[in-house]
């Protein structure tokens, strides 16, 4: 099995555009990456779709990680970055939520999202609803912040 | 820290011994710490604990410079230094859009098989030594240090250098480098073989490594696995090929996947076979090294010549806002994946067009693929742990950032 040539960035976008239909808020490939944009409550049937298309096949878990913007109403965003190997292609699906909402688990979907949910839940304060085991993985256990956030100061606590 | 997880693990009845294992043990490469539950000999679960290590550095990055975040990259993984400064640049380079020079390029192909070969290198010493083979420690810390010394020629440090930088290198590599370097390639096969020699075929290594440790391909993805405990699993997949930057493209190499098995002597002889690989690329970079400059021209970038520095005073302008304050890097954000020697090193950037990112996240090989460990000894042996460990190779800067 030696690695495939990367499937067309067309054919992938518009690949995406058919299976998950309404459900993209707004998409765009700048920097040859596409990124989609959803809401966080079709989260899990986006990833299901996107892992168990015959051709889009995202089977690898790459990274999950959120960017606080303080001041605006939906404040997190919880940034995914999923890779198929086998089309040899890259998407980056993000969504926002508000502080105190939380987002389904994709180690539902992907068991490799077990440890990168825990630190985005530890860093960020994040919540992920069904996760395995949401605990504190960086921080101590007893730890009350959530240090990444933007309101929490470099130095000087 | 832990113990929440031993009294969770130990369970209501408090049956089973529970072993502490680190995070002071020599076999934890750091400061790992697992909590086992035994079942006499056998492990009946595996709880890592991390975040012994944990500076904060995503934290640190956001009110510091592109440049300045440099550092920063070294102290992550510390055995391959180089390798984490080209992740964190091509990602910088991605987002800015910069140019980076064609002889800038194919040298960062030498700088980061260098520090692959480094981190190798402290992978089979401190692997070895875990399962008992003492010379082997001894004859890769010797080799290791040819390694470190041919850093040390280019850039006058040795482990945690820096020696490229946003735009290609600070300065050409004087002509020793070259001639060390080539007159070391064919040391470094020699030793490689050696460690062939003294392990692929020892039966007790065989008995320590094979079948221990087992993890399936298919599995090995779904978990997020990458770099070589991917590739021992009989998945070739290597982001140099897959998605090539520096100059990747342009040399030859193979991508080794060791027996195939998903063991731990999969992943010890795919590593072998990779160093050779390493030296291959560097060979056929050595020859066909372009000339010209090996920094960009661009003026975000490029510090002004010296002797302009000092008699004109827009290039004085210019050095001295580039250095407090950075180069602005246009609103947007980009995420750039190249192969460490741990596996896939991701850098996420997003940046508000300031010099400074608004948030710098790392997807860290060691840490996606240290979460295998407890599916990889349960059931298994009490000294298994301990092989298993070293051939997932972690690196415990890179995990605790």
């Amino acid at each position: 099995m030696s690695i495939p040539p990367p499937v067309a960035a067309d054919l992938i976008h518009e690949r995406v555009k058919a299976v998950l239909g309404d459900r993209v808020i707004a998409a765009n490939s700048l920097r040859n990456y596409l990124t989609i944009e959803i809401a966080a409550t079709d989260l899990l049937v986006v990833a299901t779709a996107l892992r168990d298309d015959p051709e889009l096949r995202f089977n690898f878990f790459g990274d999950v990680t959120a960017v606080h913007w303080p001041g605006e109403s939906q404040e997190l965003e919880v940034v995914y970055h999923l890779r198929s190997i086998p089309a040899n292609r890259r998407i980056r699906v993000k969504t926002r939520i508000a502080a105190h909402e939380s987002v389904e688990s994709m180690a539902q979907v992907w068991p490799g999202a077990d440890w990168p949910e825990r630190e985005v839940y530890d860093l960020m304060g994040v919540n992920f609803v069904n996760h395995p085991d949401l605990r504190r993985i960086l921080m101590d256990e007893d730890y009350e912040y959530h240090p990444l956030r933007k309101d929490f100061p470099r130095e000087g606590l | 820290m832990a113990t929440v997880e031993i009294e969770r693990i130990a369970g209501e009845d408090d049956s089973g011994l529970i072993l502490n294992m680190g995070p002071q043990h020599p076999s934890t490469h750091g400061v790992l710490r697992v909590v086992l539950k035994m079942d006499g000999e056998y492990i009946e679960e595996a709880v890592p604990i991390i975040g012994y290590l944990h500076r904060g550095t995503e934290k640190i990055a956001e009110s510091e410079t592109y440049t300045q975040i440099l550092g920063y990259t070294d102290r992550m993984d510390y055995t391959a230094a180089a390798s984490s400064n080209l992740g964190w640049l091509v990602a910088v380079e991605t987002l800015a859009g910069i140019e980076v020079p064609e002889r800038a390029q194919w040298l960062r192909c030498i700088v980061g098989e260098l520090g692959r070969l480094a981190g190798h290198l402290v992978w089979i010493g401190t692997h070895a030594l875990d399962i008992g083979a003492m010379s082997v420690f001894l004859y890769a810390f010797r080799a290791r240090e040819r390694v470190l010394e041919l850093f040390e020629e280019l850039c006058g440090a040795r482990m945690t250098h820096s020696v490229m930088r946003p735009g290609g290198f600070l300065e050409e590599p004087r002509e020793p480098f070259y001639e060390k370097l080539e007159s070391s390639l064919d040391y470094f096969i020699k030793e490689i073989n050696q460690f062939d020699k003294l392990l692929s075929k020892n039966d007790l290594w065989l008995g320590r490594t094979v079948d221990v440790g087992v993890i399936s391909g298919d599995d090995a993805i779904a978990m997020g696995l990458s770099g070589a405990c991917l590739r021992g699993s009989g998945v070739e997949w290597d982001i140099r090929k897959a998605e090539p930057y520096a100059a990747y493209d342009k040399v030859e190499f193979d991508i080794p996947t060791g027996t195939g098995k998903g063991d731990v002597y999969s992943r010890y002889l795919l590593r072998l076979e990779e160093m050779r690989q390493s030296v291959r690329i560097m060979r056929q970079v050595i020859e066909h090294l372009p000339p010209g400059p090996v920094m960009t021209d661009d003026a975000r970038v490029a510090r002004p010549d010296t002797p302009r520095l000092y008699t004109d005073m827009e290039a004085m302008i210019n050095h001295f806002w580039m250095y407090i304050h950075g180069f602005p890097v246009p609103r947007g954000e980009t995420y750039v994946a190249i192969e460490a020697p741990k596996g896939e090193l991701g850098f996420y950037v997003v940046s508000d067009g300031s010099g400074k990112p608004y948030r710098m996240h790392v997807r860290s090989p060691s840490f996606v693929n240290l979460q295998s460990l407890p599916y990889l000894v349960k059931g298994r042996l009490l000294a298994d742990v301990v092989s298993v460990i070293g051939s997932i190779d972690i690196v415990l800067g890179e995990i605790d950032r």
